[in-house]
């Protein structure tokens, strides 16, 4: 494939390589620095070493997952139990490195940190990035977007060490964060059933078997997500 | 955590060949996503801390504020601050009753 960049004009003559990295990034910055805040800080409340906010937000980096971190921590919880959550939590993300195939980049160091970098936050970013942006760029988007989780995670970390805050409700921050990306994937793709479908099959699950009805809803959503045939179809593209 | 998250990444990496262009990825891809982040609403206030004797009814409040003002405004910072900011207010009032 010969240079990405001189290809990537759209149908109507513009080059789509016009957007910085930096300009890409800077709306997860302004997510992601707070976010990384609230995570060092209420890792340091929960009682963690001062350098293992730092350490899961560098080598785990996993937004959701890594909140879900913390009362594994205060609780003491096994190893086996930190890889369910991990698994249960970061399933979907199957699905965003799916949906980007077309898109990896050539060097294999790249490639690696591409999957690797595949937050709900990057992968909402790059998602709604025209057709034609190369992939060097998304990679690029991933990386400032940790550099950001990690500023913000050693913010926190700091003011969570200066002392414990009598405040509740802090983590509100987190779901905040869900509410705010679920709408941005709305507006982009304007599947409104999805949640009717997300919270239904959730309310199943909590009333029969509450222990497990995350991960149960988890699964039954990316099954039915699978099996979900549109009217008009084909069914021959499902041959594999 | 963090060998389990890289594995699962990494997963359709590797299967990219025979996945490659199949529609059906593109539909999972424009579904999925929001029924997943509407799941963690769900359950992140069905197994939070209750925090007030009202409880659920801040929490939703909050978060109606907070998808309220992402959809007209577009910013996440904005949204989740001022959301959180009325949030932990609220379950604080020792913070602004004299």
């Amino acid at each position: 494939m010969s240079d990405p960049q001189r290809q990537t004009q759209s149908q109507f003559g513009e080059p789509a390589g016009g957007l910085h990295p930096l300009a890409l990034s800077v709306p997860v910055a302004m997510g992601y620095i707070p976010l990384g805040g609230v995570f060092g800080f209420l890792m340091m409340q929960a009682g963690a070493e001062w350098w293992m906010p730092l350490l899961a937000s560098a080598w785990l980096y996993a937004g959701a997952a890594q909140f879900m971190m913390i009362p594994l921590i205060v609780g003491g919880a096994s190893l086996g139990t930190f890889a369910l959550v991990a698994l249960v939590v970061n399933f979907r993300h199957v699905f965003y490195g799916l949906s980007l195939l077309h898109k990896r980049p050539k060097h294999p160091i790249a490639r690696a940190y591409q999957s690797f970098s595949l937050t709900d936050e990057t992968y909402a970013v790059v998602t709604t990035l025209p057709a034609q942006t190369p992939a060097s760029r998304l990679v690029w988007v991933g990386l400032l977007n940790q550099t950001w989780w990690l500023v913000g995670t050693l913010l926190g970390t700091a003011l969570g060490a200066a002392g414990s805050v009598q405040w509740v409700g802090l983590d509100f921050a987190l779901l905040a964060l869900f509410a705010v990306l679920l709408v941005e994937q709305l507006r982009v793709h304007r599947q409104f059933a999805s949640v009717a479908v997300g919270v239904v099959l959730y309310a199943v699950f909590f009333f029969t078997l509450p222990q497990h009805s995350l991960m149960l809803a988890m699964a039954a959503t990316v099954g039915l997500a699978v099996a979900w045939k549109p009217r008009g179809t084909a069914s021959k593209e499902y041959k594999l | 955590m963090g060998a389990v998250t890289w594995w699962l990444r990494g997963l359709p990496f590797f299967a990219e060949r025979w996945l490659r262009d199949r529609p059906i990825v593109q539909r999972i891809a424009s579904f999925l996503p929001a029924a997943v982040m509407a799941i963690l609403v769900v359950h992140s206030v069905a197994t939070g801390q209750h925090h007030s004797a009202l409880w659920p009814l801040p929490e939703i409040a909050c978060i109606l504020l907070v998808v309220a003002l992402q959809w007209i405004g577009k910013q996440a910072l904005l949204s989740i601050l001022v959301g959180t900011a009325t949030y932990v207010l609220w379950m604080n009032p020792s913070l602004w009753l004299s």
